[in-house]
């Protein structure tokens, strides 16, 4: 099983999805390292002594993906915010995923009368969209309220991946015991049983092993579904972590505690139609993520029809 | 009986959702005031014409909760229609162009599929504000304002990725008929291959498309939320979004579950004979 996961490497599709995100991650932390928390800005640009642009500088050599309105580096910021996205997007795929394992493979084995009710139950969720219930359970805990948030920073995005998990579990609950009860009814499993197997031995010896690629592209998939609610989210200007609120006369747009992207959709979605470089580029990098996993999936997928032909 | 019981189910399930935003305050559980919750929602579903919706203004909620429900439909229903005309005509060009270009086709479509809505949304918003620019006047209102409402774009972009869905489902079950023996024989006895993809292959993919619907319906409904909120339509799910009281949810959720289970009921009654001849049922 080592040798075959190392394979999974040497496929370019896989390798390529995996190389973007890896690289992503890493330059969000050197950047940490490098610049701390301090944003390049930019502030006049000038040319012989004279005025030729003030901001949002639009893309170009020197800021590649142009500048906002306060004249930050857009793509540092990108950078910047990464690793919040993706390490919260990765957290919350772990949790669903062995939550539900738990639940899918063993009501599957045990009790197949209550994964019946379970599929049924489940499917309510087919017909309503998750980021709009994910947006009304979380809605109340990460805006600030007047006078400041009510919860600590933790607490707050840790609430946000409890919800964004149990969202998500009915549906692949459903698919992870569906998977397991095809696999429960191929004969080598009957013949398992009777030379005397039990449940446990069967789930450990004769579903994990076939289950095991199926559950990689599960959780490719519930990686990209939690990356594209944390974008919605932030359309809805619901931020990782919490939204600020500017309750002064003043009334600046909502903004991000952090620089996660989901943040930076949101307070500059606004922005569209007259900079449309400043709204773009942290949706482009949301689709460059998924389109990273998406072919990390389509790696899997031909490892695994490779691995079967042999 | 098998309907009944899936249908009890589904409705508790909606039942749970509904009541789901009084399950925590702040980030507490409270499961007793979730329980008293679903219980004071049957109860007012109980009596239709007392319902209500809004804060400062209360106003009754079951006439006024059809007109963005049935706005956002045809904008759904045209979708569908429009993402199955748009891939079943590609898949039918790529097919007959050959097995190479097919399987170059869902390549690229597999990766369309999976670029975020939002990105399209904003994209194509982009694209016509340039058109819009460059050519001084266009006859299609790309946003809603007041009470005029807007058909041809968001049907148009509510269909582009789910076409992409549908065209790799179709082709790869195209691919895969065109393996089976009849088609072989269809060939042999000299049936042309247009004859024979309209007659045989065609007819027997309906059964996957119909039972990967469900997910097509998910996917479009996530659209549909982000395509109304960026074009400022007053679809349901604005209206949810808007006025999202747990009976408000409920009610909204019952509409469009049991508008779908209806369809999907329909389709299953009419396809029957199709249905059981791909083998799935």
């Amino acid at each position: 099983m080592v040798t075959y996961n190392m394979a999974l490497f040497k496929n370019k599709h896989f390798l390529i999805g995996f190389s973007f995100i890896i690289i992503l991650l890493t330059s969000s932390f050197v950047n940490q390292i490098i610049f701390g928390d301090n944003i390049i800005t930019e502030k006049l640009q000038y040319k012989g002594g004279e005025l030729v642009g003030t901001p949002p500088f639009p893309p170009s050599w020197h800021h590649p993906f142009g500048t906002d309105t306060a004249s930050q580096d857009l793509l540092q910021m990108v950078i910047y915010g990464a690793k919040f996205t993706i390490i919260t997007a990765l957290v919350v795929t772990i949790c669903r995923m062995v939550i539900s394992i738990i639940i899918g493979v063993f009501t599957a084995l045990y009790f197949p009368r209550i994964k019946k009710w379970l599929t049924e139950f489940g499917e309510a969720f087919h017909f309503f969209p998750g980021t709009l219930l994910t947006f009304f359970l979380v809605v109340s805990v990460l805006t600030m309220a007047y006078g400041g948030f009510k919860y600590p920073f933790m607490q707050r995005w840790g609430f946000e991946v409890f919800i964004m998990t149990i969202i998500a579990l009915p549906t692949l609950t459903m698919v992870i015991s569906e998977e397991t009860d095809r696999l429960k009814s191929q004969q080598f499993i009957d013949a398992s049983r009777l030379l005397g197997a039990g449940n446990l031995h069967i789930a450990k010896w004769h579903i994990s092993p076939f289950i095991r690629h199926n559950l990689l592209i599960l959780a490719a998939e519930q990686f990209m579904n939690s990356l594209l609610i944390l974008a919605h989210l932030g359309v809805l200007k619901v931020f990782l972590g919490g939204t600020w609120i500017d309750y002064s006369p003043i009334k600046q747009p909502p903004r991000t505690v952090s620089m996660e992207w989901s943040g930076l959709i949101g307070s500059k979605l606004d922005n569209l139609l007259i900079y449309p470089w400043i709204t773009l580029t942290p949706i482009i990098f949301f689709t460059l993520t998924i389109l990273a996993v998406h072919s990390m999936i389509i790696g899997i997928n031909q490892q695994d029809n490779k691995h079967l032909n042999l | 009986m098998r309907f009944m019981r899936q249908f009890i189910f589904t409705f508790i399930a909606i039942l749970c959702i509904g009541a789901s935003p009084s399950l925590f305050k702040g980030i507490n559980i409270h499961p007793i005031k979730f329980l008293i919750e679903i219980w004071h929602n049957l109860n007012l579903l109980l009596h239709p014409n007392q319902l209500t919706y809004g804060k400062e203004t209360v106003r009754p909620l079951i006439p006024d909760v059809f007109d963005p429900f049935f706005y956002s439909m045809v904008i759904l229903l045209g979708g569908v229609i429009l993402s199955l005309l748009f891939s079943i005509v590609l898949a039918f060009i790529t097919f007959s162009l050959g097995k190479k270009w097919a399987d170059g086709a869902v390549y690229i479509s597999s990766y369309i599929e999976a670029i975020p809505d939002i990105f399209v949304i904003a994209i194509l918003q982009l694209g016509i504000v340039w058109v819009y620019k460059m050519f001084g006047n266009v006859q299609v209102s790309f946003v809603s304002l007041g009470t005029d409402r807007i058909y041809i774009i968001p049907i148009i972009i509510l269909s582009i990725l789910p076409s992409f869905y549908l065209f790799r489902l179709e082709i790869r079950a195209f691919i895969e008929e065109n393996e089976k023996q009849y088609t072989e024989f269809a060939l042999g006895k000299g049936l042309s291959k247009f004859q024979i993809i309209f007659r045989h292959i065609f007819r027997n993919t309906v059964g996957s498309l119909y039972f990967n619907s469900k997910h097509m319906i998910w996917l479009m409904l996530s659209n549909l939320f982000m395509v109304e909120y960026f074009f400022n339509m007053y679809g349901i799910m604005m209206f949810i979004y808007q006025y999202h009281s747990p009976i408000v949810l409920t009610v909204c959720l019952l509409l469009i579950f049991l508008l779908f289970y209806g369809i999907l009921l329909l389709t299953e009654a009419l396809l029957k004979p199709w249905l059981r001849m791909s083998g799935d049922i």
